[in-house]
C-alpha cells in the first residue's frame, strides 16, 4: 500500500513545477525526520542497517541515510551527514554534544518536528493566496496537536516542564498563552481547563470517552484531521490537496490496518472504530 | 473410629481440591483476558504511533528480564513459586541463590551469575513520549505475568492434593476389606 502511494507521490512530484516542488519537498521532510529518528534508535539497540534502511519510510528517502548511525551526538548527526539535506535548516535549536540516548532521541525529534512545522507554515504563508487559506488553518491543527500530544504523554516520565514547553511548536493558535498554561499542566483534567478557552477545541475534548470502551485523545484529533483534509478539496487551483491527498490516503492505510489486526486477535466488535473518510 | 476419621478427612481434601481447580479455572479466564487486552492495546499504540514504530525495530534481538521467578519451599514441603525483581535480593537466603529465568513455556534453572543493576524500563524502547495505550497495554501484560506464576503454584498443589487423595482412598480400601 505504501509503495502505491510512493509511486502517486514520485508521479505527481516529477510533473510539479515551482513553487509546488518546494512544496513536495517539504511534506517529504516529516517523513525524513522519522526515519533519521528510526536509524539512531535502531544504531542504539545494535540493529543492523540494512534491516533498518529496509523499514523506512519510501517517502523520506536521502541518499545520505546509511551514514546515519555513524553519529554519536547531534552535533556529530548534522556536520558530518545532515548538512547537505533538506533537514539541514531544522538543526539549529538542536545542536548539542549530549550523546544519543532514549531521552535525547525524542528530544531531538520532537525539536526538528517543531523548525519543521514552522518552516512549512512561514513557506504557505508566503505563498498567500488559497493555498495559506487552506494549509494555514491545517498546519496550526498539527502544531496544536503535537501541543496536547506531547503534554499527555510526557505525564509520569522524566521530562522536566520547561523541556517539554521548548518541544511545543509555536505556529498554532495555542501560541502563546495556550502554550504557557499546556506547559504546567500535571494531569488530563488540567489540560481541559486551557481548552475551555479554545471555541476549537473544546467540543474535541468532550468527544473523548472514558476508560476502554470511549474514543482516545488520538482518536478524535484524527477524526477532525480527516474533516480538514477533505474540506481541501472543495477549493481549486491551490497545492493543499496533494497534502491532504496523501494523509488522507496514510488514514485509509491506518484503517486496513487496524481491521486485520482486529481480524487476527478475533475482536470483531472493535472493528468498526475506524475513521471513516467520506 | 479410624475409617470414619479418614472418610473425614477425604472429604476435606476433596473440597479443598474442588474449591483449588475452581480458582484455577478463573485465573486462567483472567489471563486470557490480561493477554487479549495487552494485544489489543498494542494494535490501538501501533495505530496511533505509526505502525513500524511498534514492532522488533524497536527491541535489541537480546534482552535482560526485568523480573524473574523464584521457586522456594512451602511448609508442607511443596514448590511455591513467586515473581521477584531481577536483581533484588533476599535477606533470608544465603549461598547460592536458586533462580529461574522465566521463558514462554515451562520453567529452565540458570545459576544467576551476577547482580543486575536496576534494569530500564522497557517502554523506553518506544521513545520517552509513549501513548497511554501502550502503557496500559504493559500494564496488562504485568499482570497477566503474576497470574501465571499463581497458576503455576496452584498447579502444584491441586496435583498434590490428588496424590492425596488417590492414597486415602487406597488406604480407606484396606480399611474396609480389613475390617469385612
Amino acid at each position: 500500500m505504501r509503495r502505491k502511494l510512493c509511486g502517486e507521490f514520485e508521479y505527481f512530484r516529477n510533473h510539479s513545477l515551482e513553487p509546488l516542488s518546494t512544496f513536495f519537498t517539504y511534506m517529504t521532510c516529516g517523513y525524513m525526520i522519522d526515519n533519521v529518528i528510526l536509524l539512531v534508535s535502531g544504531a542504539l539497540q545494535k540493529k543492523s542497517v540494512r534491516d533498518l534502511l529496509g523499514r523506512c519510510h519510501p517517502l523520506g528517502r536521502f541518499s545520505e541515510m546509511e551514514a546515519v548511525n555513524i553519529a554519536d551526538t547531534p552535533s556529530d548527526l548534522f556536520h558530518a551527514v545532515l548538512v547537505e539535506t533538506p533537514l539541514a535548516p531544522f538543526f539549529q535549536d538542536c545542536m548539542s554534544e549530549n550523546t544519543l540516548d532514549e531521552l535525547n532521541i525524542e528530544v531531538l525529534r520532537n525539536k526538528l518536528y517543531k523548525s519543521y512545522l514552522e518552516a512549512f507554515y512561514n513557506f504557505c504563508k508566503d505563498h498567500g493566496d488559497v493555498t495559506a487559506e487552506i494549509m494555514c488553518p491545517i498546519l496550526e491543527f498539527e502544531a496544536d496537536r503535537r501541543a496536547f500530544i506531547i503534554t499527555l504523554n510526557s505525564f509520569g516520565t522524566e521530562l522536566s516542564k520547561d523541556a517539554r514547553e521548548a518541544l511545543y511548536p509555536t505556529c498554532g493558535q495555542l501560541y502563546p498563552e495556550g502554550l504557557r498554561l499546556l506547559a504546567q499542566a500535571e494531569d488530563f483534567e488540567q489540560m481541559k481547563r486551557v481548552v475551555d478557552h479554545y471555541g476549537v477545541y473544546k467540543p474535541l475534548f468532550e468527544a473523548v470517552g472514558d476508560g476502554s470502551g470511549g474514543k482516545s485523545l488520538e482518536d478524535v484529533f484524527y477524526e477532525h484531521e480527516v474533516k480538514m483534509n477533505v474540506l481541501a478539496f472543495t477549493r481549486q487551483f491551490h497545492c493543499g490537496v496533494f497534502y491532504a491527498y496523501t494523509k488522507l490516503r496514510e488514514q485509509e492505510m491506518r484503517n486496513i490496518v487496524w481491521i486485520a489486526e482486529c481480524i487476527s486477535q478475533r475482536h470483531r466488535t472493535k472493528i468498526n472504530s475506524y475513521i471513516p473518510i467520506p | 473410629m479410624a475409617a470414619a476419621d479418614l472418610r473425614a478427612e477425604l472429604d476435606s481434601l476433596l473440597l479443598q481440591l474442588l474449591w483449588d481447580l475452581e480458582e484455577l479455572e478463573s485465573k486462567r479466564v483472567a489471563l486470557n483476558a490480561r493477554v487479549e487486552e495487552g494485544w489489543l492495546s498494542l494494535s490501538k499504540a501501533r495505530y496511533a504511533m505509526g505502525a513500524k514504530s511498534v514492532g522488533p525495530l524497536q527491541y535489541a534481538s537480546r534482552m535482560e528480564p526485568q523480573v524473574c521467578v523464584c521457586t522456594s519451599e512451602a511448609q508442607n514441603g511443596l514448590q511455591k513459586f513467586r515473581v521477584v525483581r531481577a536483581g533484588a535480593q533476599s535477606p533470608e537466603e544465603v549461598g547460592p541463590r536458586e533462580a529461574a529465568l522465566r521463558r514462554r513455556k515451562g520453567l529452565t534453572r540458570i545459576p544467576e551469575p551476577e547482580v543486575f543493576s536496576a534494569s530500564p524500563n522497557p517502554l523506553n524502547w518506544f521513545g520517552i513520549l509513549v501513548p497511554h495505550s501502550l502503557r496500559q497495554a504493559q500494564a496488562s501484560f504485568q499482570e497477566g505475568l503474576q497470574l501465571a506464576v499463581d497458576m503455576a503454584s496452584l498447579q502444584i498443589h491441586i496435583n498434590w492434593g490428588r496424590s492425596q487423595l488417590r492414597g486415602l482412598q487406597e488406604k480407606l480400601k484396606q480399611l474396609e476389606l480389613g475390617a469385612a
